[in-house]
């Protein structure tokens, strides 16, 4: 044993020995995972971005009059001048504890969340995303390493409000907060202090341990001191591939609620070229935020501008029911992204083999999604499609296919030629039929062409394998024929 | 029909553990849980497999869960991920003060380093186990957990008096 080490070596017996099953849940929660991840497979066929942004919760719908207040001492803290940046200035980033979650009350049932911001106070175009959902102390932990906002919070709910179907697609998860109103201000230099100490840090938690933070004052858009309150925002980070962003974060405290908001987006705000917006876009949010948390309505939306490109692809350039034969029918609307990958079945297996070359990854530009299901009367016995028209950025297209075909020679891919080396003579500027290979299991069969930096992808689920490759090669054939008809 | 009962106890008996080395090694007990859940899903969509040839399954779901956080150290938003996924964990109590110190002790180095000391103290791995998992060379594994028990050692003392180690 280390010598130098030997209090690693003794507390690792002794963890060792701890029983961790509450910790890790069973077997039973791993297959219904599996089962849940197979049926969500069949259901979700790209946006990736999408379903990792949208993690909670909803809000109903009302707009009206703003309230920006003038800045004065808020309740309970500090003098006037001194607003949440230069209160936090003074504060070393070091270091918090977060208590046991074991000794805490469950946090109480109330109706916190009339106090989010909702769809209309963002724009006509804004949704409830997932629906809004309750949160438990866990959840609170979740927010962050702080364990004051995990003693003292008494009530806590998530909202979630997207902007879906424009570049660039937006996003915002709120979470709102009530407390003593005592403690309602430490909660909000808390929350404040770690999003400053390390913005990345915003929705990472560090359960039962200690958090070590580094400062990040440059990052501040917005402090502002209000008469009941305060709202601080802070830079976020940017992704040039444009795929989940996160520009802002905001925290903002009036009374006895405190609300944290992370706004992201789908796509690069590039695409918003000169539109692209900066401090007044956060300042308009902030004073939103605080609207609501006073109770009010919000005057106008906020308005979170829209690019004039890309647009998505037509509808005229999609896949039909009559294309795939009698008997299948469409299976909900169109479903519209600007990120995520032309199809993720296509890409290196998340199971490749080492030695497998990490291969780069094709942002969407504009997608189209439409979904149908087949002949029968059983949901589970269907056979489903789902037919993406994908455009991908200029000069891509040719490098998706050869990205395509690498990994399926060196064996990194989830899907295998269907017959021969898959490819289909004659469709686009290029074709394949794929099926699901031992890397992917439960995955679809894939078919999918190229034209010029387009691709046309047609996943087949529960489609049966001996359905003929005429079939297969004809439905591509017509999807091709859709898209090259409506361009 | 799969052997649901067999998964079912594979799981009971291993997975427990994993979880508090990628816990250990990632100071995230909502990643950790999410990365092990992830490679037992993958094991059992290869139950039959694994059983059939034989495979270490222990080992195939321990190098399926250290890929997959290491791949999230690299990736953003995997916390996000993990809640869309599977919703929040639910409450579990709260980790022993040995936990604790060692989570905060291991959190003050660099990723690499922590991983391999957490193969080595407390998954029992060789060095060449290690590289191999980690994907790089056997020295390059000497190097880490040098240079980790170099680190470590004036935070982690042999002390019951102090088990809470904290850095001022």
């Amino acid at each position: 044993m280390d010598e130098e080490l030997s209090g690693l070596a003794a507390r690792a017996e002794r963890i060792e020995r701890e029983d961790w099953s509450a910790v890790a849940g069973n077997g039973v929660s791993v297959r219904r995972r599996a089962a849940r991840a197979a049926r969500a497979r069949r259901a979700a066929v790209s946006a990736v971005v999408l379903a990792v942004v949208a993690s909670v919760a909803v809000g109903a719908s009302l707009a009206a009059p703003s309230s920006r207040q003038p800045a004065t001492a808020p309740t309970g803290t500090g003098t006037p001048d001194d607003d949440p940046a230069s209160r936090l200035s003074g504060l070393a980033c070091e270091q918090f504890t977060v208590p046991g979650r074991a000794k805490l009350p469950p946090l109480q049932e109330g109706d916190v969340e009339r106090y989010a911001l909702r769809a209309p106070d963002l724009g006509a175009d804004w949704v409830d995303w997932t629906g809004r959902r309750t949160m438990t102390r866990r959840d609170v932990y979740s927010m962050g390493a702080t364990g004051m906002v995990a003693k003292q919070a008494r009530q806590a709910v998530a909202v979630s409000l997207a902007r879906p179907g424009a570049a660039p697609e937006w996003f915002l998860t709120q979470y709102l907060l009530t407390f003593d109103p005592a403690e309602a201000p430490a909660a909000f230099d808390t929350l404040a202090r770690q999003l400053v100490c390390d913005p990345t840090k915003g929705a990472s938690p560090v359960p039962g341990g200690m958090g070590f933070l580094r400062p990040q004052t440059a990052g501040i858009v917005l402090s502002r001191t209000e008469r009941d309150g305060a709202v601080l925002a802070v830079r976020g980070f940017e992704n040039p591939e444009g795929f989940g962003q996160s520009p802002w974060t905001l925290v903002a405290w009036v009374g006895d609620r405190v609300a944290t908001l992370t706004v992201l987006t789908g796509a690069s705000l590039s695409v918003l070229g000169p539109q692209k917006p900066g401090d007044e876009l956060v300042a308009a949010l902030a004073d939103a935020v605080l609207a609501r948390l006073r109770g009010l309505p919000v005057a106008a939306p906020v308005a979170f501008p829209v690019a004039d490109s890309p647009q998505a692809p037509p509808t005229a350039a999609m896949l039909r029911p009559a294309d795939l034969g009698p008997g299948w029918r469409a299976d909900g609307q169109d479903r519209v992204s600007f990120s995520g990958s032309p199809d993720t079945m296509l890409a290196r297996s998340a199971d490749a083999p080492r030695g497998c070359p990490h291969t780069q990854s094709f942002v969407t530009v504009a997608q189209r999604t439409v979904r149908f299901r087949g002949p029968g009367t059983d949901p589970q016995r269907q056979p489903e499609v789902a037919a993406l028209v994908t455009d991908l950025k200029p000069r891509r297209g040719p490098r998706f296919v050869g990205t395509v075909r690498d990994n399926i020679a060196s064996g990194c891919s989830a899907v295998l030629p269907f017959r021969g080396d898959g490819s289909v003579a004659g469709i686009g500027d290029d074709a394949f039929l794929l099926r699901a290979g031992p890397l992917g299991p439960g995955q679809a069969d894939v078919a999918f062409a190229r034209v010029g930096d387009t691709v046309v992808t047609v996943q087949l689920y529960g489609v049966a394998k001996d359905q003929p490759y005429d079939w297969r090669v004809r439905v591509l054939r017509a999807a091709v024929a859709r898209l090259t008809a409506a361009r | 029909m799969q052997d649901e009962d067999g998964f079912d106890a594979f799981y009971a008996a291993s997975a427990p553990r994993l979880v508090r080395h990628v816990y250990l090694a990632t100071g995230d007990l909502g990643r950790a849980q999410d990365c092990v859940q992830e490679a037992y899903v993958r094991a059992w969509r290869r139950w039959d497999d694994l059983r059939a040839e034989d495979v270490d399954a222990v080992a195939w779901v321990r190098t399926v869960a250290w890929r997959l956080a290491v791949n999230d150290w690299r990736r953003g938003l995997a916390q996000l991920k993990a809640l869309v996924r599977h919703g929040p964990v639910p409450d579990v109590p709260a980790p022993s003060p040995d936990v604790v110190a060692v989570r905060a002790a291991l959190e003050t180095l660099p990723r690499d380093q922590r991983a391999a000391l957490v193969l080595h103290y407390f998954s029992g791995l060789r060095v060449r186990e290690i590289a191999d998992l980690l994907g790089v060379a056997e020295g390059t594994v000497k190097a880490r957990l040098s240079r980790g028990r170099t680190a470590l050692a004036p935070l982690l003392r042999n002390d019951e008096e102090d088990p809470s180690w904290t850095r001022s």
